[in-house]
């Protein structure tokens, strides 16, 4: 059984544009393997493909009902995608196929996402939240986001997706930030025992701060690969957080392209209860990008009977370096500190909720980032 | 009124036995010290008490008011009012103090208050000890000096407003001001709340200032000396070697 | 008194060719090891299926009855026939590993002649060393009687009085110490209990290719409680014709027991390149104590893979120390099982890329395997004139390994702007109480500290390699003092062929 019913692709792919590229797209999807070299020296696949393969989705716009309104952020142009209904967008939905940025043979699951999203376009600095929404069992959900900061301008774009059960959602997100201009992307990830797929491309030329959240998929899986020419500088911070049986694997890689160029990220992971967290990272620093550095830090805090890889990677390809550096770390949270919060009233799982929120919140995050990182948490029994 | 009691009390650490038989009852308001020299147990007895997962009890027990909390779960002894000024707590990093304190105050005067009301009721309790509100916008204890630890720990005594209050070494690393501070909050809390205090110390001075009303001296995991002030003085004197040869 | 106690095995393996006055009958068998390299690597891209690659490889010479062949002139037992036979097969099933360079397939990679004689001769003529080894050594500054020892003479050790009361000393504890093909039969329990165990052709190609073809090496048994204290040499044991190349190394430390064996390597000019698969398997049994050093400095023109892997038992130690120099390709990745508790193993690798193309793979892996467990791992490399430093390790701990704790540092200090330094670490943490760090620093030369130095009257030169030393101390800390003192010697002729700093 495929991730998708075939049919039922078929069918919402002939309701849009451009059938003929769609279809392509999608023979494009059928062929591709999940993955050509292992993960690791001991695990072919960090993410379990074989789980999705067996879910035999369906790709269909139905109206649903959410308990509450969708979240709003004052200030904040807002889209929403509810169950693959474009519900609110004061932007265009391009009929254009494909994403500037990346190439259906990146990945199988890009090629199959191109083939069945129409493409939301952020041309111009400004604020925008995306909601990506779907509550329907068995429900598959595509979409396509490119945004471009032109020279001069910023931009803040947060996509939020949200999904429950056995469902899916699969996001292509491409953004190119100009000289002289800087965007903050967030994409925040909140499951629960459902089903996530991220890939995300960012050519760097003026500045980029990403936040990259991913929490509560069976299997959840978010890539993020940011090219930075010269004098860019980019900031990102990763975290993960599973419970229960979750599986996620976030993937956040540099590449550093022009000379002088700078960056900086935090990869950070709580895996709780019986989950597998991975996350993982390649900085890599080329030839030409002489003047350059990078520095990355990977923590993981493990709670109960669970499994945390963090795998930083460093390549730097030439001589002419200012500094390159990484640090990986696994621990447990420390008996005494429990203790010690005991000591002062809180019982057991109080104490590792705040010891978790703790971990998890950082100096820079935006006053929403720090909110919803507080809900997942909570949401996830802290 | 209550009573602590510690009756004939043995800790085990990793298969070692530390405390060897003590004996100990406190009274509301009474406040009772323990000294001796280092390696003789005071920190392990401290621990123990409040249940650290690592220091066995394998006889004895601790009763509170009658009841028998020996084996209860370390924040159900803090719920029932006893609590540890720790002699050297861990840092934190990643929670800010102000959070902590927060959460603190709000599990002993409940919720109703507003965020704001409660802030600068957590402000103004940590200027009076001489916490600043920068170091209250830190990590708990990430980077704090010696002497601003224990203040941290003196405040959340303010704040608790336990029963029984055990303080391991609240004098060491703090200075002459410090150390009145920290003096002035273990009164008070004791006029206001009547809590029962077990002072652990190599120095008179504090006990001078909170008017210590029983001594104790601690060798080898044994109590081998029992008295009054005067006992306190006999050590500045002659120092422990002086009191434990008898 | 003091003696030199580095030899050089290749060395040994060309005198055998130079004979005494007699005359050897030789029994040769030539595998064509260029093709097997470029057969594996096409089938890294699934290029040539099964089918083909098993064609190409018994065309190359490595067949069954080439196997058999060996296996017969050896007077080998029945099981090792087969192990060997079972070992061909996995190398033709098994994939390429991902870490073979492609790069490989464009060398010219000479056969590998295996000369089926037992009973070589050994030589004594130290003007047949070729001169340029022989400058080598005197630029070295070692002086010419060290130098035969160097020259791996055996033969003239063996009457030396001072190898002979070392070989005394082992003797009498009850030390075994013997060809691996000698003690196949002398002691065939304990021998089949762990060759190829430890390390089984299972794991990857090249350990098949090596289970194969396998030919010398040396095997040791460190009785109860017997500790050695003086560092022995791998030389003491004499192989066939090109033993360098597949050699294997069993080294067995029975409980409470403590041996630090030296391996030195080195190899003379061959006009292509040589192709090296060796192996060496340790066992720690409980509270034994293992340590192992390699100072590799073979020429330029040698691809090495080295297979390394040891088993620690309950409190036991596995020690690895690793200086990789020489050589234009070489993948070491000294691994420890830590199946005991309480176990703790400790690995320091220093790799030199020192020339355009030349490409150091190494790496650790740490598999924690049981409670109370403890590993560090200290990777150093330095890079210049273009050389690639490659690290690719692995801290694994499993369920159940409770109170492990596991470092590793990976430096990479690159001295000019053509060199590379790649990391790729895998920390796989499956228990919870588990500690696991983990730290990567490349960086370059400090101006200002080359620049203190050089205000202080030290040449340009001498500071470099003053500050290259001052980067691998915790690696030449390890080291026993003659080893440090020809470390330190080579490496600084190392730097005398490295360009302007920039």
């Amino acid at each position: 059984m495929p991730l998708v019913d075939i049919d039922s692709a078929k069918s919402f792919l002939s309701s849009l544009e451009n059938r003929s590229e769609r279809e392509e797209l999608f023979s494009i999807y059928e062929r591709l393997p999940y993955q050509l070299i292992n993960d690791s020296p001991t695990v072919k696949h960090y993410t379990r493909w074989e789980n999705l393969d067996k879910l035999n989705l369906k790709i269909e716009s139905l109206d649903g009902k959410r308990g509450g309104n969708y979240p709003s952020i004052p200030g904040y142009v807002r889209v929403v995608i509810h169950n693959n209904l474009v519900k609110e967008t004061p932007l265009e939905f391009s009929s254009s196929v494909g994403n500037s940025l990346i190439k259906p043979e990146d990945h199988k699951l890009v090629s199959l996402t191109l083939s069945l999203s129409r493409k939301l376009e952020i041309k111009q600095g400004g604020k925008y939240l995306i909601y990506h929404y779907t509550d329907v069992e068995g429900n598959f959900s595509p979409i396509n986001i490119e945004i471009k900061v032109p020279e001069g301008e910023s931009a803040d774009v947060i996509y939020y997706s949200e999904n429950k059960g056995k469902s899916m959602n699969s996001a292509v997100i491409s953004a190119s930030v100009s000289k002289n201009s800087s965007l903050n992307l967030t994409l925040v990830n909140k499951g629960n025992l459902s089903y996530n797929f991220v890939y995300s491309k960012a050519r760097v030329e003026g500045s980029i701060n990403t936040y990259i959240i991913s929490s509560g998929f069976s299997e959840g899986h978010v890539e993020y690969h940011s090219y930075l020419e010269e004098g860019a500088q980019a900031f990102f911070s990763s975290r993960a957080l599973g419970v229960e049986n979750n599986n996620i694997d976030v993937i956040t890689n540099v590449y550093h392209d022009g000379p002088k160029s700078v960056s900086n990220g935090f990869m950070k992971s709580v895996s709780a209860g019986s989950s597998f967290v991975v996350t993982r990272g390649d900085a890599r620093i080329n030839e030409q990008a002489i003047d350059s550095s990078t520095s990355i830090i990977g923590k993981a805090i493990m709670l109960g009977e669970s499994t945390a890889v963090v795998a930083p990677m460093l390549e730097v390809r030439t001589g002419r370096v200012i500094t390159a550096k990484h640090s990986a770390s696994v621990s447990k949270v420390p008996e005494d500190l429990i203790f010690y919060l005991q000591n002062r009233g809180f019982d057991k799982k109080s104490a590792e909720g705040l010891i978790i929120r703790g971990f998890m919140e950082e100096e820079g995050d935006t006053e929403i980032v720090k909110k919803l990182i507080d809900e997942i948490i909570t949401s996830l029994g802290y | 009124m209550s009573t602590l009691k510690i009756e004939d009390l043995h800790v085990e650490v990793e298969g070692k036995e530390i405390i060897k038989g003590i004996s100990l009852e406190i009274k509301s308001g009474e406040v009772h010290a323990i000294m001796g020299p280092n390696g003789s147990g005071k920190t392990t007895l401290s621990l123990a008490i409040m249940g650290h997962p690592k220091y066995k009890i394998t006889k004895g027990r601790i009763l509170l008011d009658g009841e028998d909390i020996t084996n209860l779960e370390t924040d159900q002894k803090v719920k029932k009012g006893l609590f540890l000024a720790f002699q050297n707590p861990i840092e934190i990093s990643g929670v800010k103090l102000s959070t902590l304190l927060v959460a603190e105050y709000n599990r002993v005067y409940g919720s109703n208050e507003s965020v704001t009301q409660v802030f600068s009721k957590i402000t103004s309790l940590s200027k009076s000890v001489g916490i600043s509100d920068s170091l209250l916008n830190r990590g708990v204890f990430e980077g704090f000096s010696g002497g601003e630890k224990k203040r941290v720990e003196i405040l959340q005594l303010q704040i608790l407003k336990p029963k029984f209050a055990i303080l391991d070494e609240p004098d060491s690393g703090v200075d002459v001001d410090g150390l009145k501070t920290i003096s002035d909050v273990i009164k008070k809390v004791k006029e206001e709340n009547n809590t029962g205090y077990l002072i652990i110390t190599h120095y008179r001075r504090i006990l001078d200032y909170v008017n210590a009303d029983k001594i104790h001296v601690l060798y080898k995991g044994r109590i081998v000396a029992s008295g009054s002030m005067e006992l306190a003085k006999l050590i500045d004197e002659k120092g422990y070697e002086g009191v434990i040869k008898q | 008194m003091k003696y030199f106690t580095l030899t050089w095995k290749g060395l040994n393996a060309f005198f055998n060719r130079v004979k005494d006055g007699r005359k050897m009958t030789e029994e040769k068998v030539s595998v064509d090891i260029n093709e097997i390299l470029d057969a594996a690597i096409e089938a890294k891209y699934n290029r040539v299926d099964q089918i083909e690659f098993h064609r190409r490889v018994v065309e190359s010479g490595l067949s069954r009855s080439t196997i058999e062949a060996i296996s017969k002139a050896k007077k080998e037992p029945e099981w090792m026939l087969r192990l060997r036979l079972k070992s061909l097969e996995l190398f033709e099933k098994l994939p390429t590993p991902n870490w073979l360079p492609d790069v490989l397939s464009s060398l010219n990679v000479s056969n590998l002649e295996l000369y089926i004689k037992p009973d070589v001769e050994r030589t004594d003529n130290w003007e047949q060393i070729p001169k340029e080894i022989r400058e080598y050594y005197e630029k070295l500054g070692i002086p010419q009687s060290e130098q035969k020892v160097l020259g791996g003479l055996v033969a003239v050790l063996e009457s030396e009085p001072i190898y002979a009361n070392v070989k005394q000393e082992l003797q009498k504890k009850g030390v075994i110490m013997m060809p691996p093909e000698e003690a196949m039969v002398k002691y065939p329990d304990i021998f089949k209990q762990y060759f190829m165990k430890i390390f089984p052709a299972s794991d990857h190609k090249f350990a098949a290719l090596h289970g194969a073809l396998w030919s010398g090496g040396v095997f040791v048994y460190v009785p109860k409680g017997v500790k050695i204290t003086t560092p022995v040499e791998g030389f003491f044991v004499i192989g066939t014709e090109m033993e360098g190349q597949f050699e294997h190394t069993l080294v067995i430390a029975d409980e409470d027991s403590y041996i630090h064996f030296i391996e030195g390597c080195s190899a003379p000019q061959f006009k292509n390149f040589s192709f090296h698969d060796g192996m060496v398997e340790l066992f720690a049994n409980d509270n034994a104590h293992i340590k192992f050093t390699t100072i590799q400095n073979w020429s330029k023109n040698v691809i090495n893979f080295n297979n390394k892997r040891a088993w620690a038992n309950k409190n036991s130690v596995i020690e690895w120390v690793e200086g990789s120099l020489g050589s234009k390709y070489s993948f070491v990745y000294p691994s420890t099982i830590l199946r005991g508790e309480g176990a703790s193993s400790t690995s320091l690798v220093v790799t030199l890329a020192s020339a355009e193309g030349d490409w150091k793979d190494s790496g650790s892996k740490m598999i924690h395997a049981a409670p109370h467990t403890r590993s560090r791992v200290i990777n150093k490399n330095i890079g210049f004139n273009g050389g690639v430093n490659v690290y690719r390790g692995l801290v694994k701990v499993n369920k159940g390994a409770v109170g492990s704790k596991a470092f590793v540092k990976c430096d990479s200090l690159m001295l000019d702007e053509k060199t590379k330094a790649y990391t790729f670490p895998h920390n796989q943490v499956f228990e919870e109480d588990a500690d696991v760090a983990h730290e990567a620093h490349t960086f370059r030369m400090s101006e200002d500290q080359l620049f203190y130095l050089m205000s202080r009257g030290i040449s340009e030169k001498e500071a470099t390699s003053m500050l290259v030393l001052g980067f691998m101390d915790e690696i030449m800390r390890e080291l026993p003092f003659e080893y440090a003192a020809m470390l330190n010697k080579v490496i600084k002729l190392e730097l005398d062929k490295l360009g302007a700093v920039a």
